[in-house]
This record gives C-alpha cells, sequence and structure tokens, in this order.
C-alpha cells in the first residue's frame, strides 16, 4: 500500500490525466466548426508500475475518431460531386450563349433572312428588298461568327482553367509529400503527429475536389495516394500530373513520375473539376461547335446552289451568296458574305432566267421555299437549330440532375462521416463537465492529503 | 448514430438552398409570365417553341408578301376593267361605222375618236403599279407599249409563295391581254378598225366586229383571272393570320408560365422558405450551450 506520498503521485497522475482530457476537450470545441476536423479523444489508462498498485492514471495520448472506409468513400464522393457541380456550371455558361428564347439568335437571324427572301420575292426589282437581303444575310453570318467564336473562347477558357487545376493539384501534392515526411518523424520520435494527419486530411479533401482520388493505407503508418489511376504521392515523394494537346484539339492528361515515363491517364479521369473542364470542353463543347458548324455549313451550302441558279439584274448567274468553305469543318466561324455579291444588291439572283429580268421572282421564291426544306441532316433548318439547342438544355438538365443526385449521396456520406468523425459540442459538454469534476474532485484529495500532512506536522512539533 | 452540429448545420444548409432555389425559380417564372428562362428550364419544350417562332415568322413574311403584290395587282384589275369599257366603247363606233347611211365625214370622224380610244388603251397599258409596268411581265422597267402598239415585254410571270408549296402568279399578263399571245392584238384591231373608217369602208369596218369583240373578251379573261388571283390572296392572307394566331397560341401554351400556377407556386414556397428558416433556428437553438 502506498503512504500518503504515493497518494500525492496518485492525485497528480490524475490532475494530469483530466486536464489533457479538457486539452483534447477544448481543442475539440475549438474546432467544431473546422471542415473536415476530425474529433478526438483523450485515451486515458491507469498506471500499473511493476507489482505495486498504485492506481494512478496516465493519458497515453488521443485517438482520431476516423474510419478508413468511410473516409474513402467520402473522398470519392467529394471528386464525383465536384466533377458534376463543375460540369453544370460550365454548360450552364455555354447554354447563355444560345440565348435564342431570348430573342436575338442564330435562329431568328435565319428566319429574317427566309424573310427577306420572302420580300425579294414580292418585289424583286426593289433595290431596298435587295439591300435587305445582303444585310440579312449579313447578320446570319456575324451571328454564326459571334457564337463560334464565343465557344471556341469557352473552350480556351477551359484548357486554361484545366492547366491551373493541374498545377493546383501538383501543389497539393507536394504539400501531402512533405506532411507525409513530417509525420513519419513526428511518429518515429513517439508523436501522434494528430495536427499534422488533420492537416493531410484537409490536403486530401481539396485534392478530392480537383481530381479523382483513392487513398491506400501502406502499413506503416503512411498512405499512397493515387489520382485518376496513376500514384500521386507515395513514401513521401509526390509525382505530377500535365495535360496537352492531341491533334484534334483534346486534352490528354499525363501522369508524370518522378522516374519513369508519362504515361496518359485521360480515360481513367473519372472525378474532380479536372475531369468535369475535360468532359464540358471535349465532349459537350466539341458536339456543339461541330453541330453548330455543320448547321451552319449546310443551310449555307444549300442558300449557295440555290443563289447561284439564279440571275442578278445584270444577268449573271453561278454566283454564291455566302463564303462557307469546302467542308462543315470551322464553317460557323469561317462564314461571310460572299465577295461575289458584297455591297452589290444589283447581283442577288431573285431571277430563274436572264430573259425574266427585272420582275422575275422564280429563284426568290426557290430560295424561302428552303426554309421549309430538308436542307440540314433531312430536317428543315429550324428543326435543325431547335434541336441544337434542345441538346445543350437536355445537357445542362441533365448536367442538374446529376448535381443533385450527388449531392444527396454526399450528404449520405457526410452525415455517416459526421457520426463518426463530426464533433458533437453536445457531448464536448458532457466531456468538460466530466473531466472538470474529476480534476476538481483530484484536487479536493490533494487538499485532504495535503491537510493530512499538515495534521501530522502539528503532531510531530 | 451520434447527431453532430456539423450534421444540423449541413442539412439545414442543404435544405435552405434547395427550397430558395426552387422558390426563386417559381418567383421569376411569377414575375415575367414565361416559363423558361432558358433551354435547360424544358428542353424539349424550348426546340417546340423555336420551331413555332420560326413557323410565326414565316407567317408573316407570306402576309407581308400578299400585301406587297396586293396593291399593283388590284391596280391592274381596274385598269383592265377600265380596258375592256374603252374596248366596247370601240365595238360601239364600229357598230355606229358599219351603218351603210353614213357618209364618209362621219366615218372619218369616228376614226378619230377610234385613235383616241386607241390612244388612251395604250395608256391604260403602260400603266405603271408600286413595283414597276404592271402588263410587262417581268420586264417591269420597261414601257411595254410603244405608240404603234409593238409590245416590248414578255409573257413571263411574277410568282410568289403564299403559303408553304402555294405558288402563284402575281402579275397581270399583259401579253394575254392585249397581244395576239391572247388571241388578238387589241391594238392592230383598233388600228384595222381605224383604217376602215378612215378608207369609209361600211364592208372591211363590219369585218372587225368579230375580232373587236374577241378582244374584248380577251381583256375580260385576263381581268377575271387577275382578279382570281387577289381572291386567292385575301383568302391566303386570312388563313395565314388564324394560323398564326392558332401558333401564337401554341407558342404561349409552350413558352408562358400559367399566371394563376406560377403566383401561386411562388406563394407556396416563400411560405415553405418561411417555415424552413423557424424550423432551423429551433434546430439551431437546440444543444445543451445554449441552455447554460
Amino acid at each position: 500500500m502506498a503512504g500518503l506520498n504515493g497518494l500525492i503521485n496518485t492525485v497528480r497522475g490524475a490532475l494530469s490525466a483530466h486536464s489533457f482530457g479538457l486539452a483534447v476537450t477544448s481543442q475539440n470545441i475549438a474546432n467544431a466548426a473546422t471542415p473536415g476536423y476530425v474529433r478526438r479523444e483523450a485515451l486515458l489508462q491507469t498506471r500499473a508500475v511493476g507489482n505495486q498498485t498504485y492506481g494512478t492514471v496516465e493519458a497515453i495520448g488521443l485517438r482520431r475518431a476516423t474510419d478508413v472506409y468511410t473516409s474513402r468513400r467520402y473522398y470519392e464522393s467529394i471528386g464525383l460531386g465536384s466533377a458534376a457541380s463543375h460540369h453544370y456550371d460550365k454548360l450552364r455558361q455555354i447554354e447563355g450563349i444560345f440565348n435564342d428564347l431570348q430573342g436575338a439568335g442564330l435562329g431568328e437571324s435565319l428566319d429574317a433572312l427566309f424573310g427577306s427572301f420572302s420580300a425579294l420575292a414580292a418585289n424583286p426589282a426593289d433595290p431596298v428588298a435587295r439591300t435587305a437581303v445582303l444585310e440579312r444575310a449579313e447578320t446570319f453570318a456575324i451571328r454564326a461568327n459571334d457564337m463560334a467564336s464565343e465557344l471556341a473562347t469557352q473552350r480556351d477558357d477551359l484548357l486554361h482553367e484545366a492547366r491551373e487545376t493541374v498545377t493546383s493539384i501538383n501543389a497539393i501534392a507536394e504539400d501531402l509529400a512533405r506532411i507525409e515526411r513530417q509525420i513519419a518523424i513526428a511518429e518515429g520520435g513517439g508523436s501522434d503527429a494528430a495536427d499534422l494527419m488533420q492537416e493531410r486530411e484537409q490536403l486530401l479533401r481539396k485534392l478530392g475536389e480537383f481530381v479523382d482520388i483513392r487513398v491506400i493505407e501502406d502499413g506503416g503508418g503512411g498512405i499512397v495516394v493515387q489520382a485518376a489511376g496513376a500514384t500521386l504521392v507515395e513514401g513521401g515523394r509526390a509525382n505530377g500530373l500535365g495535360v496537352d494537346l492531341d491533334s484534334d484539339g483534346r486534352m490528354r492528361i499525363f501522369a508524370t513520375p518522378r522516374n519513369g515515363p508519362a504515361s496518359e491517364v485521360t480515360r481513367f479521369l473519372s472525378g474532380g473539376k479536372l475531369a468535369a473542364l475535360r468532359e464540358a470542353r471535349d465532349e459537350d463543347l466539341f458536339e456543339l461547335q461541330s453541330a453548330l458548324d455543320e448547321f451552319v455549313f449546310d443551310v449555307g451550302t444549300a442558300i449557295n446552289q440555290q443563289h447561284a441558279a439564279g440571275y442578278g439584274l445584270d444577268g449573271v448567274s453561278g454566283r454564291n451568296l455566302f463564303d462557307v468553305g469546302g467542308t462543315s469543318v470551322g464553317a460557323a466561324r469561317a462564314i461571310r458574305v460572299s465577295a461575289d455579291v458584297f455591297e452589290r444588291p444589283d447581283r442577288i439572283a431573285a431571277a430563274g432566267s436572264a430573259d425574266s429580268l427585272p420582275g422575275g421572282s422564280d429563284n426568290a421564291v426557290a430560295l424561302v421555299r428552303l426554309g421549309s426544306s430538308p436542307i440540314v441532316n433531312g430536317n428543315p433548318p429550324s428543326t435543325a437549330y431547335g434541336s441544337i439547342v434542345a441538346n445543350i438544355g437536355l445537357k445542362v438538365s441533365r448536367a442538374e440532375g446529376e448535381v443533385a443526385h450527388r449531392e444527396a449521396v454526399h450528404s449520405q456520406l457526410e452525415a455517416i462521416w459526421q457520426s463518426t468523425s463530426g464533433v458533437s459540442l453536445d457531448e464536448e459538454m458532457v466531456a468538460l463537465s466530466k473531466f472538470q469534476r474529476a480534476y476538481e474532485a483530484a484536487s479536493r484529495v490533494l487538499s485532504t492529503i495535503d491537510r493530512l500532512l499538515e495534521d501530522l506536522m502539528q503532531v510531530v512539533r | 448514430m451520434r447527431v453532430t452540429e456539423g450534421m444540423r448545420y449541413h442539412s439545414i444548409t442543404r435544405v435552405l438552398t434547395g427550397i430558395a432555389k426552387r422558390q426563386a425559380e417559381a418567383a421569376q417564372r411569377a414575375l415575367t409570365g414565361e416559363r423558361m428562362g432558358a433551354p435547360s428550364a424544358d428542353p424539349v419544350g424550348a426546340a417546340q417553341l423555336l420551331r413555332l417562332r420560326s413557323s410565326v415568322a414565316e407567317m408573316n413574311d407570306y402576309r407581308k408578301a400578299i400585301s406587297a403584290v396586293r396593291g399593283d395587282l388590284e391596280f391592274a384589275e381596274s385598269t383592265l376593267a377600265e380596258a375592256s369599257q374603252l374596248i366596247s366603247r370601240a365595238r360601239e363606233l364600229a357598230v355606229q361605222g358599219a351603218n351603210t347611211t353614213l357618209v364618209s365625214a362621219d366615218r372619218r370622224a369616228l376614226a378619230q375618236e377610234v385613235e383616241s380610244v386607241r390612244e388612251e388603251l395604250i395608256r391604260l397599258a403602260n400603266a405603271k403599279g408600286s413595283r414597276g409596268y404592271v402588263f410587262a411581265g417581268t420586264r417591269i422597267d420597261t414601257e411595254p407599249f410603244d405608240e404603234t402598239g409593238a409590245f416590248h415585254g414578255n409573257d413571263a410571270s411574277q410568282v410568289l409563295e403564299i403559303g408553304r408549296g402555294v405558288r402563284v402568279q402575281v402579275s397581270a399578263s399583259g401579253a394575254l391581254a392585249f397581244t395576239a399571245a391572247g388571241g388578238q392584238d387589241v391594238f392592230q384591231v383598233l388600228e384595222s378598225l381605224r383604217q376602215a373608217l378612215e378608207a369609209d369602208d361600211d364592208e372591211a369596218v363590219r369585218g372587225t366586229l368579230d375580232s373587236i369583240g374577241a378582244a374584248h373578251d380577251q381583256v375580260v379573261k385576263e381581268r377575271s383571272r387577275v382578279g382570281l388571283v387577289v381572291g386567292r390572296l385575301t383568302v391566303a392572307d386570312t388563313t395565314l393570320e388564324h394560323l398564326g394566331k392558332d401558333l401564337e397560341k401554341q407558342m404561349s401554351d409552350v413558352g408562358a408560365a400559367d399566371p394563376f400556377r406560377a403566383y401561386s407556386e411562388a406563394t407556396a414556397l416563400t411560405q415553405a422558405l418561411e417555415r424552413a428558416i423557424a424550423v432551423s433556428q429551433q434546430i439551431l437553438s437546440l444543444g445543451s450551450l445554449s441552455r447554460t
């Protein structure tokens, strides 16, 4: 049995253990609102020294209440959620280019062009009607140019953003590698490294927003981080990602290990902002650009063919109304009013034959008729253009649905994660009382011992 | 399951954001009266709306074209009516001139009147409408008849589409009304009459009566053809007007928000948002801290 001095030792252990408990509780309370903060628990145990029973307590460290499987799913969910919401944002921006519902879109300018053909048919020799055709043709070409260049600007912006994202990913990878090394040193020195692990957790979450990641424990207390299937951080060392363009102008994402050749990982990219940027740029925008090009090319070519069949007031036929180039690639950006008729309203071919000049309107009527003829992929122009607009609308609404779905999934995971790792202030308040009372009681024991010792001193004196 | 503050904040944020978003959308619909702000609100409806808008524009184009040509056609019709009256007058003169009791001075006087009828008729045949010479075929910039009555126009016609695939000739034909292409060269017939009267040849005057009759019928025939075209244009215009209204109604069915529904949705969601905020406050006031 311990004497009074032994009791003092017991109380000293209790005081320091409970103040450690208070410290951990206060850390939890301090970080109650810190995103990604993992709740800590003070680990207390009865100290055994030799065979004697002293009954004192010691704080052997703290435990971070985390679960590797929940974390893994959580990172995956961050990646998919971030991909969905970035994809949606980008598509919304692209949708803004097809602002036809507010009027003043490409479809409307084409309607106006066909309207000017109709007015020309009613008044084939009228210079005003002829000038109107040229103006409408010019407006249509400019609208197409503007839309195409806005789409191209978006593609450039998305590439730029993807490059920035990759730079961020690489910077985070470096940070993670540094922290991994620090953790290894701290743990080697017997420290719990809880703050470092917390920082690592936060970096992983940030990384997960940029690219899909997978975190594997390496068995020695460290982690291996994989991004888009390639190893990004391992053994306290970081590899990088890189971007370039293939011959079609599509992005390629590379893993660039420190030692070894770069390998393409584009097709493994499944989540995060980077995946969203790639999909918006190389799938959605690419598709819309081609559809717009094809639309403009088909419409321009059909109008050209009909226009060339007619005769200008000078009795000459075979002139095009537009320059659209030989293939649909880049047609929307390239279309111009043809130099043959530019600022020459008299050269607009309203008449179907030289004999019927200047009052013949056969060709103008034929041009009007193109407006309701299947000249774009077997559809009349308004239907074809409508389906381009519907397509971007569908993409946006699908992306919006995906965002909602990902949010629902993520919020479930958030609940599970919170349930395991989140700080509950109620719990902390209870813990606070518990340690406070225990500390108070230990102090009381100390003062009791003190009084006993004082009494003893009195007796001795 | 442990319930943490983070969980409460997360779910409150999520619910409030969701309701606020729906409320903002409903308010937008109620405010603008438009169901679709962007194609994504209803992609299929957006495509339909664009098609309808294009069709409405097409209807309006047809109507504008019709009103652009109708004036000249009506003018041509009334000019042809005048022309047929003039020819009737010439026929009367011919009947008079065929009377054997007339002396040569009377016939010369009649010949002079025939000449003035002929000049007046040439003036009518050279009538100019808003788009040029009405009876010149498509050579609308050239005077179709010179003083001898020779034709310098053509028998081509301006065509117009007044509905999908509905093509009509929208010019009066001077060739059919006044030249041999229609059967009789009207001016030549009148010239023969004048010459016969001038020559005091009652037999020859009588001989022109049939061709004058035929010339009259020919002008009347062209007049009624033009009248029919004007009639078709009027019918087409009315049809197009109705179609346009139908299409506009369809457009508003597709694109416009039902005002009552939009308003009640906006109100309901505003109330839902207020309730959600109240409940959130209650949830947030839970917890041991607030009670101490």
